[in-house]
């Protein structure tokens, strides 16, 4: 049996689906092995899991297979968090305060 | 004989025979010394027990140790048969599907019961809805009908399915990408959902149409973290990357436009499709410095509260934008949930919401509402209004 898998430009796995999707960009066809192979995952379990909670893909293609990236490959895509409001009013009061001691401190 | 399970069965004693109540069967009256069992199978009013010094017989019957009166209130199959007959006379009701109201007379005018979508059908959203291609034929028969406020066979869910084929340019991406038959189920989200909103109000009778599914390629909402593909523009949406992927001359605009619905995509009074209420906010800042009207594009994605029904990760009231929930979403996350491609897995799509300079806003791949950042490869659901 085979499923689809979209690949972005750099390899890591973007979508799965159970069709043939090749024609549409990234998409290519492979064996089912190809997933479940390294990953010891089935397609719809790793169709589930196919990016963390910050949207940075888990899996790669590689050599024939999808395979589990490494967690220096996911931390270099992995965003800096976005600050809730509560810490970022902390953060402006905070730099206030600082721009304020300068001032102070510079007799403006 | 039908038989059926009743449980217990009351006999209501309703004292002296009054002309001017209602009996209904098991009801017992005293009239003239004796009581009577009520035996109709009817509601009636003004029909003594006794008639001309006779038993009236039809509808009533003696009581006391009649064993056949009482065995006639207790018949399972003349209360099956009356509840069959309420029945009955509670399909015969007409509805307007529509609106969802009863029409208590034939002036339709007595609109002021709303049944809920799950008693009036007008909603098909916790199931499969119905494909409006076998129910209409052609996109002019579905136009036609919106064209003309009869929405007495569209219901919130039934979908119309399109096919795209084509190149399109990824602005984010900085290259083209190709559709091979990539199908877009456009779900019934609202029917006129959006009437007379706008600074130049929305008159026309309209459909808001959502895909069930989105398609199969990813975009990023920009190319660089902040930067703004159109900087002549004072909203976040209008200025992505993503924006332009859907809307320009080379983007998904004229693969969608190429399909038998396409003639029909709303295009606003400045081409650029409706006009909606959103945050000003400028290239280069993080916080809304107010709000105006703009247009949204032919092509558009819900903002967060038109899918949660409230700002989630957009707590910030600077970047109000207008509030109200799609039905489409309301009550269910069936339809929260997208796949990649039609048909798919689960997969994170954008919402047109932004929290900052360089975050937006997406439906998570676990179904709820998280925030990333604005280069991100997440997947699309295109949106739009036929009118």
């Amino acid at each position: 049996m085979t499923v689809s898998i979209c690949i972005d430009g750099v390899g890591r796995v973007t979508g799965v689906h159970p069709a043939d999707l090749t024609g549409n960009t990234g998409w290519l066809s492979v064996p089912e092995e190809a997933l479940t192979e390294r990953t010891g995952l089935g397609v719809e379990a790793l169709a589930g899991t196919l990016e963390d909670e910050n949207g940075v893909p888990r899996y790669a293609y590689r050599d024939g297979y999808v395979e589990a990236r490494t967690a220096e490959e996911i931390a270099a895509d992995t965003p800096e968090p976005v600050p809730t409001p509560a810490e970022q009013w902390r953060a402006d009061v905070e730099n206030a305060l600082v721009e304020l001691a300068d001032m102070i401190a510079g007799g403006e | 004989m039908t038989s059926r399970t009743l449980g217990n069965v009351a006999i209501v004693y309703r004292g002296e025979y009054d002309a001017g109540s209602t009996y209904l069967n098991g009801h017992v009256a005293a009239f003239e010394g004796d009581t009577y069992l009520c035996v109709s199978r009817t509601a009636i009013m003004g029909v003594p027990p006794v008639v001309n010094g006779a038993v009236e017989g039809t509808h009533w019957v003696l009581s006391g140790d009649n064993r056949a009166a009482r065995a006639a209130a207790l018949s399972a199959d003349t209360a099956a048969a009356n509840a069959d007959a309420a029945r009955a006379a509670l399909e015969a009701i007409p509805v307007n599907t529509a609106g969802g109201y009863l029409l208590l007379d034939d002036d339709a005018k007595a609109a002021e019961i709303h049944l809920p979508d799950r008693l009036t059908g007008a909603a098909n959203y916790t199931l499969g809805g119905r494909d409006l291609k076998a129910v209409f034929g052609t996109a002019a028969a579905l136009h036609a009908a919106v064209a003309a406020g009869d929405y007495s066979k569209i219901r919130i869910g039934d979908y119309w399915p399109i096919s795209l084929t084509g190149t399109y340019r990824d602005y984010a991406a900085g290259e083209d990408k190709t559709l091979t038959n990539a199908v877009l189920k456009m779900e019934v989200a609202g029917i006129d959902y959006y009437w007379k909103h706008g600074d130049v109000p929305l008159t026309s009778h309209h459909l808001l149409l959502c895909p069930r599914d989105c398609l199969p390629n990813a975009s990023a909402m920009r190319a660089v973290s902040g930067e703004w593909y159109n900087t002549e523009v004072s909203t976040p949406w209008q200025g992505s990357h993503l924006y332009q992927t859907l809307n320009a001359a080379d983007g998904i605009l004229p693969l969608i436009e190429a399909t038998d619905i396409g003639a029909y995509l709303f295009a606003g009074p400045n081409g650029n499709g409706m006009r909606t209420y959103m945050p000003i906010m400028m290239p280069g800042t993080s916080t809304a410095t107010g709000y105006g009207y703009r247009d949204r594009g032919r092509l558009f994605l819900p903002t967060e509260c038109e899918v949660w029904g409230l700002p989630v990760q957009q707590t910030d009231v600077n970047h109000f934008m207008l509030p109200g929930q799609w039905p489409i979403f309301a009550g269910t996350l069936r339809h929260v949930a997208k796949n990649r491609g039609d048909g798919g897995y689960i997969t994170s799509w954008w919402m047109s919401t932004f929290i900052n300079g360089t975050t937006a806003t997406r439906v998570g791949s676990l179904v709820s509402p998280t925030a990333i950042a604005d280069t991100s490869a997440v997947s699309v659901a295109p949106c739009f209004l036929i009118t």
